[in-house]
């Protein structure tokens, strides 16, 4: 006796022959014919074949065994039967006796869902209410995608929600937030304290262009014979959290004072300069014009000069050009007679009119006038300003001239003015003196004595004390300078060091004129600007894009939410028609379903005890994913069951020999009937020794060790007696 | 697992081109001002837009199953490490200067959006080799068939039984429904959890069963329990898949909102400064 058994395989139909009596059906691997499929039992069926044909016996199977859509326990086959066992679909096509019993195996898998319509109609049966299971994809259930869900419409909220961010940031008072770093103080607010609006300065397009400058500081130029000015912001750049815009580094005057010969079309005169340590030209001044003779060597010689009052005194530099502070910058005063030589020069001129003194300065006639009155007797103008004097000279009668008081006032003016000033005679032959030139400024640069008021005169100004001729220019060379301002001084702070070397430290890139100077007035220049006349458009554009994105998100959650509405709402209906079940203590005899088919069988009737109430039926949460607990799984790594998995239950699971005591049998007699058992302990799982009688292990790396109660952990494994079983713990 | 031999030529040029924008910036950072404006920030503010367009082609790339403009592997490869590369292009195209808010926070997408790839990439080399270790020889669609069939069985044994079997049954298959965004629960859900309450409720109705459905109802708890063992094998795949599927759910988004502000903060930029000549 034996079995043939024919496969639909990939590659076409395959036929086995299997010698022996039984065929053992199953997914345990006692069995010849196997199905993966849990559906299956581990030991499902066997068919026996005697004299009298083949007969199919359920194991006991969970599932059962189905011949020709019913469940048998045990039957004979005949030819054309089929038999259904979990995904397993076995025809019947041969059960002569005498010959091999021909099967045909196919899996249902494919055709299970008519199979179940076929089989759920059939054993419908009339109870107390048929039962239709759910069909449930559980697949998609647990995807991640879900019909409202999708990265699309993810996406679509997100694009929504950025839209919704930026349209607000465009508005026109909040654009500083495309601000790419803070602006310079004078910038930043405008006259009213708001902060600046951004197209004060940008043009839409072109940038902070000269022009936007241009309304508020007016044209402003470099050298007048530059070729290629350039634009304000290749110096001045903003945006760069720097507090004022002016502090201009060397580099970009260096650009072309470096090789300025490569930036001019026509041959230039101009030096080129790369820094003012290393190839800067001589500082130059303009010669003294020599109208006014001054000896600084005599003034500053030691032991002192005699004052008005005969007394020696010894002067220094500030006794005369004393240094004012003007805003800030102390600087000297400009030297007046008045203030500064009278102390000892007095303009007296005859020791009997010790307090007659001439008036300095103005018109000479003055000084002859008051030479002339005070000779003939009005003493009355002694002491006046030379303003009263005019006033009082010029009321008088002309007295006629006293010849000798005419030649004293000419020899006095002579000597006492002639001793500093260069006197000529004018046309009518009066004594004139040459009004004196001095320069306001000798320096053409940016220049403060204050910085430097910790250093002597005498440091920078040094040939003073031998200067002996007027025409001598007293003002500091080069040398003076570079010990500090080198580009790597040493001699001054590192606070200071970075900005004392600069360019603009000493030199005005713009050309200031006293007419072309131009007067900040923010007030009126200032045009208020909003960010676009556009921004109209621009958030009409981003509503019909918002528009557009929610009936993108909003649609399909709208469709999936009714779609889920939907069975629900039939779902409670069907419940309500269901609903008259009476509560099966009231009733005796089960209610009929009106449509359901008569009864194959008489059904059992329920058996209720009399004192039972049962709670009315309440339609029970959804439990969801709660439910499940996952523990992890054993693999069985070596021995009888190598390659078998089982899942930890919350209650735990035993191994061992005794198929009564343990779930998991290990088919071993060095194996106690109950050897360990796994069990999870909150949410731990450990292996607990069952006092087996050969121990249980642990493999780690240090080698084995016997254990009696051991928290598992993910990839370890036990060892069951003498290497009788090893099971992994994964997860 | 061997590494492919495109992905040893990328991570070439991605060093390559690494040290490239590096020494490029630091170079250039002793002549010009580093920032997004200057002539070096606004050449990486290019390249890398470019990058991020021709990285988002990827996704196009993914699929398009008859394009044969270089294998997908290898655009995996070049997506991984030019993807690296662009975020630190676009670090320099910043010359460490966070100021410009609306730039700022195209950074931060960009960042979050290399982040995600990187969990994304290590997810792909590390899970599918815990996946290969739960999977069972079905998949996941037929254990769900499994499970329906199961299902079925289930309400064949409890059809025309009494009322407390039907609901022991109702209750059993209650259990195993989906929840809402089961899905998405199963990546945040400890596995491990305390027995809920539904299954001691359970017990008080177990001993409602009349006494002659004993054998029955031994028959659905153990078919009930054979499929929840199903289920959570199912659940276990499924959570792999998902677990490699999730981090998707961030690239994916957040690349098109980065081109959305990469958009304004380009606009922006032409706007308010003048790039073009």
């Amino acid at each position: 006796m034996s079995f043939l058994v024919q496969r639909v395989a990939a590659g076409g139909l395959q036929l086995a022959e299997v010698p022996g009596d039984v065929l053992s059906i199953g997914r345990g691997t006692r069995a010849v014919l196997r199905s993966e499929n849990p559906a299956v039992s581990l030991d499902h069926a066997n068919i026996a074949a005697d004299e009298g044909g083949y007969t199919i016996t359920d194991l006991g199977s969970i599932t059962g065994t189905y011949v020709n859509g019913r469940p048998v326990e045990s039957t004979r086959l005949g030819k054309g039967d089929v038999i259904e066992i979990g995904d397993l679909h076995l025809d019947v096509q041969s059960a002569d006796p005498t010959k091999p019993l021909f099967l045909r195996v196919t899996r249902t898998r494919a055709q299970s869902s008519d199979f179940e319509e076929a089989s759920v109609a059939e054993v419908a049966m009339p109870g107390v209410a048929s039962l239709k299971a759910p069909k449930i994809d559980y697949a998609g259930e647990y995807r991640l995608q879900r019909p409202y869900l999708t990265k699309v419409a993810v996406t679509a909220a997100l694009v929504i929600f950025c839209i919704i961010v930026i349209g607000e940031i465009t508005k026109p008072k909040k654009q500083t937030l495309f601000a790419p770093g803070a602006v310079s103080s004078a910038h930043s607010r405008d006259t009213k304290g708001d902060p600046m609006d951004c197209q004060t300065c940008h043009e839409p397009f072109l940038g902070a262009t000269s022009s936007r400058c241009e309304r508020c500081h007016g044209p402003m130029q470099h050298a007048t014979n530059q070729e290629t000015p350039p634009s304000c912001t290749e110096c001045h750049a903003e945006h760069r959290g720097q507090g004022r815009l002016a502090s201009i580094s060397n580099n970009l005057c260096v650009d072309c004072h470096g090789n300025i010969a490569a930036h001019m079309r026509r041959a230039s005169s101009t030096p080129n300069v790369v820094s003012f340590g290393v190839n800067h030209p001589e500082l130059t001044y303009e010669p003294d014009h020599d109208t006014l003779r001054f000896n600084h060597k005599l003034h500053l010689q030691k032991g002192g000069v005699f004052n008005a009052q005969g007394m020696r005194e010894e002067l220094n530099c500030t006794f005369c050009h004393s240094m004012f502070d003007v805003r800030g910058k102390i600087d000297p005063a400009a030297i007046k007679f008045n203030n500064d030589c009278k102390h000892c020069h007095r303009l007296t001129f005859d020791p009997r009119f010790p307090d007659a003194e001439v008036p300095h300065g103005g018109d000479p006639r003055n000084a002859y006038g008051f030479i002339l009155a005070t000779y003939a007797g009005n003493r009355d103008i002694a002491g006046k300003s030379p303003e009263e004097l005019r006033r009082i000279l010029t009321q008088f009668r002309q007295a006629s001239v006293d010849e000798r008081a005419m030649l004293n006032a000419e020899q006095v003016i002579k000597v006492k003015c002639g001793l500093c000033h260069e006197m000529k005679r004018d046309a009518k032959g009066s004594w004139i003196a040459t009004p004196p030139v001095i320069p306001a400024r000798w320096l053409n640069a940016k220049f403060s004595h204050g910085p430097h008021r910790t250093l002597s005169c005498e440091e920078c100004h040094a040939h003073a004390e031998k200067s002996a001729k007027t025409s001598d220019v007293l003002m500091p060379q080069r040398n003076a300078c570079v010990g500090c301002h080198a580009e790597r001084s040493s001699t001054l702070l590192a606070s200071t060091r970075s900005r004392t070397h600069k360019c603009v430290l000493c030199h005005e890139y713009h050309v200031h004129s006293n007419n072309s100077l131009p007067r900040f007035s923010p007030r009126s220049a200032l045009v208020r600007a909003d960010v676009g006349g556009s921004s109209g458009m621009l958030e009409s554009i981003l509503f019909a894009a918002a528009v557009v994105l929610l009936l993108v998100v909003f649609v399909p959650v709208g469709v999936a939410l009714y779609q889920r509405m939907k069975p629900a709402r039939a779902e409670r209906n069907a419940e309500r028609r269901t609903e008259p079940v009476p509560p099966p203590a009231a009733a005796k005899i089960p209610p009929m379903q009106p449509k359901a088919p008569p009864p194959p069988d008489p059904p059992t009737p329920p058996h209720i005890g009399s004192t039972r109430v049962m709670q009315p039926d309440e339609p029970a949460a959804h439990q969801g994913t709660e439910a499940m607990v996952w523990f992890g799984m054993l693999r069985c790594t070596a021995g009888p069951l190598e390659g078998q998995t089982f899942i930890i239950e919350d209650d735990g699971i035993y191994i061992g020999r005794d198929p009564s005591l343990s779930k998991i049998v290990v088919d071993d007699s060095r194996v106690s009937k109950r050897h360990v058992r796994i069990v999870p302990r909150d949410g731990k799982v450990w292996a607990i020794d069952q006092n087996s009688t050969n121990g249980t292990f642990l493999v780690s790396s240090a080698g084995r060790e016997r254990i009696t109660e051991h928290q598992l952990k993910r990839g370890e494994s036990i060892v069951l007696a003498d290497d009788a079983a090893t099971f992994m713990y994964q997860i | 697992m061997p590494v492919a031999r495109s992905g040893i030529l990328w991570r070439r040029i991605f060093l390559l081109l690494l040290i490239a924008v590096v020494g490029a910036y630091f170079y250039n950072a002793r002549k010009e001002f580093p920032h997004g404006g200057s002539t070096l920030g606004l050449t990486y503010g290019t390249i890398g837009y470019a990058l991020i367009l021709l990285l988002a082609f990827f996704g196009i790339r993914k699929r398009w199953y008859r394009s044969r403009f270089g294998t997908l592997e290898q655009w995996l490869q070049s997506h991984i490490y030019l993807g690296l590369l662009a975020l630190v292009i676009l670090l320099f195209h910043t010359g460490g200067r966070f100021n410009d808010k609306i730039a700022v926070a195209t950074l931060i997408l960009v960042a979050i959006v290399v982040a995600s790839g990187i969990v994304g990439a290590v997810l792909y080399v590390t899970i599918p080799r815990l996946l290969t270790e739960v999977e069972s020889e079905l998949t996941v669609d037929e254990i769900s068939d499994q499970l329906n069939q199961l299902a079925k069985q289930m309400a064949r044994i409890a059809s025309g039984r009494s009322a407390p079997f039907q609901r022991i049954y109702n209750q059993l298959i209650e259990e195993s429904i989906p929840g809402w965004l089961g899905g998405w629960r199963l990546l945040i859900s400890r596995l491990a959890r305390k027995k809920s309450k539904k299954q001691t409720d359970l017990s008080s109705l177990l001993a409602l069963v009349p006494r002659d459905e004993e054998v029955e109802l031994r028959q659905l708890l153990v078919v009930s329990r054979q499929r929840k063992e199903l289920l959570i094998r199912l659940l276990f795949q499924q959570r792999y898949k998902n677990i490699l599927e999730a981090w998707l759910y961030i690239h994916v988004p957040f690349t098109i909102a980065l081109l959305v502000f990469a958009i304004v903060h380009i606009a922006a930029a032409l706007f308010y400064r003048r790039v073009l000549v």
